[in-house]
């Protein structure tokens, strides 16, 4: 290893002595170095930079090749000429300094002398004139080329005969040769000079250059590297197709970019694609986006069965979890066992900490942006996964090749019959459990311009444990959402949808208190994007959005004619959020850029409604009601709006070094009540109105970011202070539901958190993952004057999920190309619980008396899971592919507490801890591709 | 194959549903929180008992009554009863009360400080309809109905007490007396017939109060009806249905807010630890310290009447009950040294003669299979059908 730094050492000295550009010199630069058996590769990566001039060689020939060579101040051919002497290794330069290496035999570059006729003049000057090496070109003018050749040169616009000055734009979508879908995320570059854009959610890019020849790379993780070289001459499209890397037939896998995580302005993405998530061990073997997430630095869970998760300090509900920008209100299947997404339809997932793009908004804390992929285009394909509590499948294909495809996918549990085989003591045997899910996406193409994508989503639970109180609940989500191009500068999309979650309870064993409990939100959303890509520096994102909301809060009927159960059915809600934005990113230099947005966000509460309007400064409770009045259908109630500031920037040290720095503010305006410490699926939505205020956020945050190791390994540490407001918690002893009156049973709470996040992440190689560490607090406050009962009389206690120190590592080593161990560590602090300091005897019991809360921990939380991924053989043109997943959950069998509790019994108290997976749970899944 | 991947999904479903449950005793700072807890309610038609004490730290085991203290209920005409202190920080009175007044408590303890309760009104108590019972799959449950015809009560809390008789398994016509040195053949002691004097009684009656907090409401339904709440559960083939069980089941209207006080306290310290389970939160109840308001007071006053109804099940009422008694007799030949293998320690049943009228065997069983006052009273309480 002592090479490399002399080598980094030298061509340092070389790099900046020597900074000129070899395609435009007179004269070559001198050069000096001095190796000892390096691999070609090492050689000419450093020829190139230290001189400017592209090499080519095949590099599997020459990987078993080593060079040693000593020069100083001496012309490119010849330290060629020194290094290959008495090599195999040919070398020959043709008239643009391109060095083509080759073995045994050299390759001829030029034409010979007298080619061209009688003139007798030599070869054409170069410099000049762009080389017409063009006469086998496609014609492009009108409907894009798709470029799939690394080795033709594409002339794009309307040709003529020199280069014109300025810049021109170049657009196109980046494909995926086998199946169609697009490539999120692809960066794509020129060199010299350094001009580059990431592909958008259509896969679509747009780039201003200058006119003129370039080579356009498209590089991205699981994607063959790509290259096309163009001839510019003014505005014009190129589509690309890029192959997959992988050994995968049409899975399409997707990760960020090499070098997006320094490049990129926003800062706390996380981007994740479905590869990376195969790979994660999880309880059932299925795999999962959510316990997936759960292992990223700053996303925390109360515990094992939950669902729903906690961004950097903030609540369950303050996360906006889209699915193709679909609301989904409740993520989780089965207890939260599972989550709501089917692996299989899906393609990638970006779940956004810290700096939230303006184009988002209406939750404070995350935003978890979760796409379909697009169904395969050009032929039929399908999967399906067999596990031992849930199957799932899912269909693909074209219905007309190229334009429209289509996706199908569906999962259910078989659970029941096994709850009724438990032995009767286990007092499970009358339980049920069971869900399902379905996917439905169509999308087609009519043209270059425009595309139309429809999305349809529906889920449904239904448990009861052993009791007849039947438990429900249902996602149901439709979207269209229509993209158009209107020119290469300027894109957008306009998206329409609606969404529903509804819960429902019915208990209908006592006839006389036979009941039917239901809850349902709706919301009706449209929104348009559009993205104006002004010039090389700066790209202009704008829209509007609004969605209406309808609320059914509560309702519980008798179920049947001789329950004698009173009606009660709480007004319905209802509300319109609207909001527009506009955001800048704004490259100042290649090493300074800067994304701002704004986003202006409306929320009227709207009739019919009656409520009450309390005396200020005094508590909300029926002494203090001042007036009741009621509003008729279409008045407004209360209007909350304000501006959300959304500011990054970053700035570039070296091409792999990067400091960002954002500040976000949000806002929220509708909550989720609940008083269990996890999401529970009678947990229920209420929207902001004239007595609970919108939530507020704001965060201020600092992240250095270092590759090492040719963007292989990514490190990055970031810091973050965050402020919550009118988060919304509850008196003790509250009833959240059916309650006619809300507001008097809140009390705003103040958040505030902070913490630290460290990670390194190896993307690329047999090995790879990530280890990382967050030190992390959040505190909540009680902040309301007004209120007469304080928890912890008005001062600052941890938050449920305040785990100050968490340590993860996830690893995956691909032993061979079918067979790969996936490992995950988890280490955490326990989570905070109120316990019992002292007792008393009361209604003949010892009963108990609790300290503040949150005052103690449960013991700290540890777990190891393994899986191993098993591939059937590659033959590309057989029928069906599969694999199995074999794996331990919680390896080491460990007793990791979920909650505790205590309890009466026989007149005594008893403490009891709780643990979920309280042993080692195997797993195995079968899995098939066609 | 197919054997192995279904043994297999059940474990799965069995662990998972098996969540483990362990014992968990954390370390806690003790503090030294020490509380007033006043329980107890004013009763509007028969004797008034509040009881005083103090919370503890969880470590402690004595009881901690707070005795000396000053309690007085006081109308809001400004009529005083005082109460009379008792034994463990009980205060009594067998006065009247008009359900026209409102009343409120006043505590002064010996160490000075004073408490109150807000005035509370004394409600009438709907009378107890039935208490009806059902056999189901393991056990017996006894419930209650009720219901309010003026719509007025809606909330409700239930105590009971649960009387069951016990007859020995075996009846005894012999006893032990020890002697104070031991006999020619090295016993130390004899059996002899019993008398009429020291007879073992034949039946006897054990008792048992409700431990957890039974309460229900009527909130929700459009009329005042409480059908079927659970009061009790007996567990299968428990002793308590051996021959007869009995239950008194007492019954209290609440106020909304004395409900939401029970109700918490319910959820604090029975809640079942299910992960939906919501976190334990403290409740203020309806006194406070005069002296210093900062100082939690633990309890809930209420005033109401009392209604009461007793229910008497028999083992015959129940079918495919077996309790087991575990109780066996074992023989032994009359010489010290099989003698002594179980006397003392058992108690003689009876003995049998050999063809020369001689005493060959005695047979013994363990006392709590003989004498039935190890386990409970011999006195017949006054209501025993």
């Amino acid at each position: 290893m002592r090479l490399p730094y002399s080598l980094i050492f030298l061509s340092a000295f070389l790099f900046f002595g020597l900074a000129q550009l070899c395609a435009q010199d007179k004269k070559d630069p001198l050069l000096s170095g001095q190796f000892d058996r390096v691999k070609v590769s090492e050689f000419a990566d450093y020829l190139e930079k230290a001189t400017n001039c592209q090499i080519y060689y095949d590099s599997t020939a020459f990987d078993s090749l080593r060079i040693s060579v000593t020069f100083e101040n001496m012309p490119l051919d010849a330290v060629l000429n020194r290094a290959f002497l008495n090599t195999k290794i040919k070398y020959a330069i043709d008239f643009e300094k391109h060095v083509f290496l080759s073995l045994d035999q050299e390759l001829i570059v030029g034409l010979p002398e007298g080619f061209w006729d009688n003139s007798g003049i030599k070869a054409p000057q170069v410099n000049e004139e762009p080389p017409l090496i063009s006469e086998f070109l496609v014609d492009v003018d009108k409907s894009p080329a798709v470029a799939s050749s690394a080795n033709k040169v594409y002339t794009i616009g309307n040709r003529t005969a020199t280069f014109k000055k300025g810049n021109v734009t170049l657009a196109g979508y980046i494909k995926e040769a086998n199946s169609g879908e697009p490539v999120i995320g692809a960066s794509v570059y020129i060199e010299s000079p350094r001009i580059g854009v990431s592909t958008n959610q259509s896969g679509y890019y747009s780039i201003s250059l200058p006119a003129g020849r370039h080579v356009l790379n498209i590089r991205f993780i699981g994607m063959r590297d790509a290259s096309r070289i163009i001839n510019l001459y003014s505005d014009g499209k190129l589509d690309i197709e890029v192959i997959n890397q992988v050994r995968s037939l049409n899975e399409v896998k997707i990760s960020a970019e090499k070098i997006a995580n320094i490049r990129n302005t926003q800062m706390g993405v996380e981007k994740l694609s479905m590869a990376t998530i195969k790979q994660i061990p999880t309880v059932f073997g299925e795999p999962d986006i959510l316990r997936v997430i759960l292992t990223l630095p700053g996303v925390k869970s109360v515990g094992e069965a939950s669902t729903g998760f906690n961004v950097r300090g903030g609540g369950t509900d303050q996360n906006l979890i889209l699915y193709n920008d679909a609301t989904i209100y409740n993520p989780s299947h089965l207890f939260g066992f599972f989550s709501a997404f089917n692996s299989d339809a899906i393609k990638d997932i970006e779940l956004y900490k810290s700096s939230i793009p303006a184009k988002f908004g209406g939750r404070i804390s995350s935003v978890l942006d979760v796409h379909s992929r697009e169904g395969n285009n050009k032929k039929f394909a399908g999967t399906a996964g067999i596990g031992l509590l849930t199957s799932r499948i899912n269909l693909e294909g074209p219905i007309i090749k190229d334009r429209t495809s289509f996706m199908v996918g569906a999962r259910t549990t078989y659970s029941d019959w096994l709850l009724k085989e438990l032995p009767a003591k286990s007092g499970y045997r009358n339980s049920k459990a069971a869900f399902s899910d379905i996917d439905m996406h169509l999308h087609h193409k009519f043209d270059d311009q425009n595309s139309l994508a429809i999305t349809g989503y529906l889920s449904s639970d239904r448990f009861n444990l052993n009791s007849d109180t039947v438990y429900r609940y249902f996602n149901t989500n439709a979207s269209l959402k229509w993209k158009h191009i209107f020119n290469n500068k300027f894109n957008g999309s306009i998206s329409t949808g609606i969404d529903r979650y509804e819960y429902k309870v019915n208990s209908e064993d006592n006839v006389v208190n036979a009941y039917k409990m239901g809850f349902d939100i709706n919301q009706s959303n449209i929104k348009t994007d559009f993205t104006y890509y002004v010039n090389s520096k700066h790209t202009l994102d704008f829209g509007a959005s609004g969605i209406y909301y309808r609320l059914h809060p509560g309702s519980f009927v008798p179920a049947s004619g001789e329950s004698l159960v009173s009606p009660d059915v709480l007004d319905p809600e209802q509300a319109l959020e609207t909001a527009i934005y506009l955001g800048d990113r704004f490259e100042i230099t290649p090493a300074l850029s800067l994304n701002v947005g704004i986003r202006y966000s409306m929320f009227n509460s709207l009739g019919p409604a009656s409520t009450y309007t309390y005396a200020d400064g005094l508590p909300k409770n029926e002494f203090n009601i001042t007036d009741s009045v009621a509003y008729k259908k279409g008045d407004v109630v209360k209007t909350y709006g304000g501006p959300e500031y959304r500011v990054s920037a970053r700035y570039t040290f070296t091409s792999d070094f990067s400091v960002k720095l954002a500040y976000n503010t949000l806002r929220q305006y509708i909550h989720m009540l609940s008083n269990t410490t996890a999401i529970a699926p009678t947990d229920i939505w209420k929207l902001s109105d004239l007595n609970i205020k919108p939530q507020e956020g704001k965060q201020v945050s600092l992240g250095l970011y270092k590759n090492l190791k040719s963007n292989t390994i990514e490190t990055s540490m970031e810091v973050y202070y965050k402020w919550l407001n009118n988060y919304l918690d509850y008196k003790s002893g509250a009833t959240l539901i059916l309650n006619h009156h809300i507001e008097q049973d809140v009390i705003n709470t103040q958040g505030k958190a902070y913490g630290l996040e460290l990670m390194i992440k190896k993307t690329a190689g047999r090995l790879n993952g990530w280890v990382s560490y967050t030190y992390s607090r959040t505190f909540l406050k009680m902040d309301d004057p007004t209120a007469i009962q304080l928890v912890n009389d008005g001062a600052y206690y941890p938050a449920n999920y305040d785990k100050p120190h968490d340590f993860t590592v996830v690893g995956n080593f691909k032993a061979s190309h079918r067979f790969s161990v996936s490992a995950n560590v988890t280490y955490s602090t326990g989570r905070p619980i109120t316990l019992p300091v002292g007792k008393y005897y009361y209604g003949g019991s010892e009963r108990l008396l609790y300290s503040d809360r949150n005052q103690y921990r449960i013991p700290d939380y540890f777990r190891t899971d393994l899986s191993i991924n098993i591939d059937g053989n590659h033959k590309v043109h057989q029928w069906i592919h599969s694999s199995w997943t074999l794996g331990v959950y919680n390896l080491t069998g460990r007793h990791n507490p979920y909650s505790t509790y205590f309890t009466t019994e026989q007149g005594a108290v008893k403490g009891y801890q709780l643990s979920i997976f309280a042993s080692a749970i195997p797993f195995i899944n079968y899995n098939l591709r066609f | 194959m197919k054997k192995i991947y279904i043994g297999l999904c059940l474990s799965v479903v069995m662990l998972l549903l098996f969540q483990c449950k362990e014992a968990y005793d954390p370390e806690i700072v003790s503090t030294d929180l020490n509380y007033l807890v006043v329980e107890g309610f004013l009763n509007g038609n028969g004797q008034t008992s509040i009881k005083l004490s103090r919370t503890r730290s969880n470590a402690s085991t004595a009881k901690s009554p707070e005795l000396g203290a000053k309690v007085v209920i006081e109308a809001d005409n400004s009529n005083r009863v005082i109460l009379t202190e008792g034994a463990d920080g009980n205060y009594t009175t067998n006065a009247v009360f008009s359900s026209a007044l409102k009343y409120k408590l006043l505590i002064h303890t010996s160490a000075g400080k004073d408490y109150t309760s807000e005035f509370v009104s004394l409600l009438k108590t709907p009378a107890i309809d039935s208490l009806p019972w059902k056999r189901v799959n393991q056990g017996v449950q006894i419930y209650v109905n009720t219901h309010d015809a003026e719509n007025k009560t809606k909330y409700y809390r239930w105590e009971f007490k649960e009387t069951w008789i016990i007859i020995p398994t075996f009846y005894s016509s012999l006893k032990i007396v020890r002697l104070d040195k031991p006999n020619e053949d090295g016993l130390s002691f004899e059996i002899v017939n019993r008398t009429s004097a020291d007879a073992l009684p034949l039946a006897c009656w054990q008792n048992e109060l409700s431990t957890n907090i039974r309460i229900g409401s009527s909130s929700k339904l459009v009329a005042d009806v409480i059908n079927l709440a659970p009061v009790s559960f007996i567990p299968y083939s428990s002793w308590k249905l051996d021959r007869r069980y009995s239950i008194l089941v007492k019954q209290y209207a609440l106020t909304a807010a004395g409900f939401e006080y029970w109700e918490n306290m319910k959820k604090n310290t029975e809640g079942l630890g299910s992960i939906f389970d919501p976190q334990p939160s403290e409740v203020k109840g309806n006194l406070m310290c005069v002296t210093d308001p900062n100082e939690p007071v633990i309890g809930y006053f209420d005033a109401s009447t009392l209604e009461e109804k007793r229910l008497y099940i028999s083992s015959g009422q129940v079918p495919d009950w077996r309790y087991r008694t575990g109780c066996e007799s074992i023989s032994v030949k009359n010489n010290p040294d099989s003698l002594q293998t179980i006397f003392p320690y058992y108690i003689p049943l009876f003995y049998q003669y050999d063809l020369g009228n001689n005493i060959d065997r005695y047979t013994g069983a363990p006392p709590e299979c003989v004498d039935c006052r190890l386990k409970g009273s011999a006195i017949k309480p006054d209501f025993w059908e």
